[in-house]
């Protein structure tokens, strides 16, 4: 089905572009079942809801903005890509690449362009666009923020590596095809030089998947096995061994793009909020001290949106030198979970009652609050990211943790 | 001379007094964009004397007075040769400035409504005496005629060109002494290695600077709205002034306990920046009445319907 792309076409004007995209997303959204929130509606409406997204940007050619587009992308260059993105944030759109397109949207095209065959791009890049869903295979239970110890072996039989061994907070792992895997190739070698990079089809015999609860009640996550799995050689991305050095491509992939979605869509609500409750008299308006404290939370926000957009118009060296994605990782999860945290405080006892005590736009604060460990955890917990901040910004010493 | 008239001096040739000014008064035009940038450097050097309070009134008289006045009144403030105060202490007609050099002041309100008051250095009280020995106090409470009647938007505009100042100034003091003591950490050795290799120094090394990120970018949208004249640029500043000097007060504490026993020493800097980052805590009021007041602020712009939180380009 070829996409329609009069908007596409009409990024050479931000102006028109951004008129066109929100004349698009105006026939979409509000979304008639907006008010139950889009990530804590059921299973299956969830699920349905992500897939519906994902084919109306198909039809307007906005699955891969960025990606060129002989490739199947948009061709978007940076300032129509953050006009979408605020756009999207403005309209309230179901944010695919945070939730179960995550990977297929972000990570796999940022690998396989800069490692992957030729061979590779052409055989899996066109199913990005219409809707294959990625899982990434990294983390194991003895592999977490030390992930250069995993253990997941992969030994070489013939044209095929049989591979064994457990993965675990595999996001959205049960709906994927496919999955971004990190396997132990020479159990010899220094922990870094022996993984190798393995793309794994979730069809194949001896892969199960098993679901992880997490504390919101949600099962985001699964744990994945594998027992004598076979893998084509073929599979493999980049050289054997190589697997760290491609895995850091994976993990750069975000280029902050998504944490600028994700603070837009926070400040969305955030004014939405402050409007209701100013409207309505809400009675925490009237105390000094939680008067004082959102102030200090959304100057901390907007403080935060200022770095994103200066890490947005800088270079990967200059990235590398002011580990600005570190310092920006760590002050938006801690800002996001304080404002929940402060949402949760407000609700008081009735923030204490299970399911939809819906304060404003769908957000539940303890559903929030909760969630928000996962930015705290996730891509690196915020522990790391002081590590890195000491050791790569400050210059303190690297080693002895 | 002592240091603080040399370093006026020296600013002064440097035209660094003038760099905040309008054109129409020969200055350079770079507003509370150059003020932020000054104030940042004399907290990173602890440079002494009155150099906030002196570009705040001049940039209030340049903005504010006619022309005749103001070119009367600004040369002194241009070329070093006399220095400003401004009241802090609302009521109780406490300034902050030099009163050796000040000839002008800036009152906020009381029975005279906001006015500049001429001063006579050559019968000035005594300063108070202060922790932070780079700054002065003094009373004024007689003897002060008026030579500009000032409206309250000047008061409003002195607000955010000193809440804008003493957070730049709050953010290089922090910066400083941050840099001093990763310097320290590098190199003071304990249990046969450096101290900066025991990860729970690196991770409050690591709070520090992400404290003072966030200050910093916090200060940058707040002149940006000020530049802008964005609806609620007011709030941001008092915000930002409010998140700057209680990350430099948290910063200096934790990088003069950092140092150990040495930071605890009066030859060392250490209690420097803590003291200066006290007084710029303590400049302009309670943060948390500060906040609170910035909220009413944002409350009445969101009242105008206009959006509260769209970044100025």
């Amino acid at each position: 089905m070829a996409a329609n792309s009069a908007i596409l076409d009409s990024a050479s004007d931000p102006a028109r572009f951004r008129a066109a995209v929100r004349e698009w997303l105006g026939e979409h959204f509000p979304y008639p079942g907006a008010s139950a929130d889009f990530a804590r509606a059921s299973e299956e409406e969830f699920v349905a809801l992500q897939r519906w997204w994902h084919a109306e940007r198909r039809a307007v050619g906005l699955v891969l903005p960025a990606l060129p587009r002989n490739l199947g992308g948009g061709g978007l260059d940076i300032v129509s890509q953050l006009i979408l993105a605020e756009e999207a944030a403005r309209a309230g759109t179901p944010s695919l690449e945070l939730a179960m397109y995550m990977v297929s949207l972000t990570h796999v095209p940022a690998t396989l362009l800069e490692w992957g065959t030729p061979e590779q791009q052409r055989r899996y890049l066109p199913g990005l666009v219409d809707g294959d869903i990625w899982c990434q295979g990294f983390s194991e239970p003895n592999a977490g923020s030390d992930l250069a110890s995993l253990r997941m072996r992969a030994v070489r039989r013939g044209d095929v590596y049989v591979v064994n061994g457990q993965k675990i907070w595999s996001s959205y792992s049960r709906y994927a095809r496919y999955c971004l895997l990190l396997v132990r190739t020479d159990p010899e070698a220094p922990k870094r030089r022996g993984i190798s990079y393995l793309i794994l089809d979730m069809l194949s015999d001896g892969v199960e998947v098993r679901p992880i609860r997490q504390a919101t009640g949600g099962a985001e996550f699964s744990e994945i096995f594998m027992a004598d799995v076979e893998i084509p050689l073929a599979n493999l991305i980049g050289e054997e061994n190589q697997g760290w050095t491609v895995a850091q491509s994976t993990l750069a992939a975000e280029r902050g793009l998504l944490a600028f979605e994700r603070t837009e869509r926070q400040c969305v609500h955030v004014e939405a909020y402050l409007r209701q409750a100013v409207v309505e008299g809400a009675a925490w308006t009237r105390s000094e001290h939680f008067r004082a404290e959102l102030v200090d939370i959304v100057a901390e926000m907007q403080a935060t949106r200022m770095m994103i957009r200066k890490l947005l118009r800088s270079s990967a060296e200059e990235s590398a030198a002011n580990m600005l994605p570190a310092v920006i990782k760590l002050s938006s999860s801690m800002n996001s979970q304080r404002y929940a945290d402060f949402l949760l405080r407000i609700g008081g006892l009735s923030g204490q009652r299970l399911g939809h005590s819906v304060i404003c736009d769908g957000h539940v604060p303890m559903y929030d609050y909760l969630s928000s460990f996962g930015d705290t955890i996730s891509a690196g917990s915020n522990e790391i990211m002081r590590n890195l901040i000491a050791e790569r910004r400050l210059g303190l010493p690297r080693d002895s943790h | 001379m002592d240091l603080a008239s040399v370093l006026r001096a020296t600013a002064a040739e440097l035209g660094w007094l003038s760099l905040a000014l309008p054109e129409k008064v020969d200055g350079l035009a770079m507003g509370v964009d150059g003020i932020a940038m000054l104030a940042e450097e004399f907290g990173a050097s602890l440079t002494p004397g009155p150099l906030i309070p002196t570009l705040c009134v001049a940039q209030i008289v340049a903005e504010f007075a006619e022309d005749e006045q103001a070119a009367s009144m600004l040369p002194p403030l241009i070329d070093g040769t006399a220095t400003a105060a401004i009241e802090v202490d609302e009521g109780r007609a406490v300034l902050w400035g030099d009163p050796a050099s000040a000839q002008l002041a800036l009152l906020r309100g009381d029975g005279g409504g906001p006015r500049l008051v001429r001063l006579d250095p050559s019968v000035a009280p005594p300063g108070h005496a202060l922790w932070d020995s780079t700054r002065e106090m003094f009373d004024r409470s007689c003897g002060l005629e008026t030579v500009l009647k000032l409206p309250a938007a000047a008061i409003d505009r002195a607000q955010v060109i000193l809440d804008i100042a003493i957070a730049a100034d709050s953010i290089g003091l922090a910066r400083a002494a941050l840099d001093q003591t990763i310097d320290y950490l590098n190199q003071r050795e304990q249990f046969g290695r450096k101290i900066g290799a025991f990860q729970a120094l690196k991770h409050r090394a690591a709070d520090a600077l992400v404290a003072l990120e966030l200050a910093r970018h916090a200060q940058f949208h707040a002149v940006a709205a000020t530049t802008a004249d964005a609806p609620a640029a007011a709030a941001w500043c008092a915000a930002s002034k409010a998140m700057a000097t209680d990350m430099a007060a948290r910063v200096t504490q934790d990088c003069l306990q950092l140092h150990g026993g040495i930071g605890f020493t009066w030859e060392y800097d250490s209690h420097l920046y803590v003291k200066r980052a006290r007084l710029n805590q303590a400049l302009g009021g309670d943060n948390v009445e500060k906040r609170s007041a910035a909220f009413g602020n944002l409350e009445k712009v969101l009242d105008t319907g206009v959006s509260l939180l769209a970044m100025v380009p």
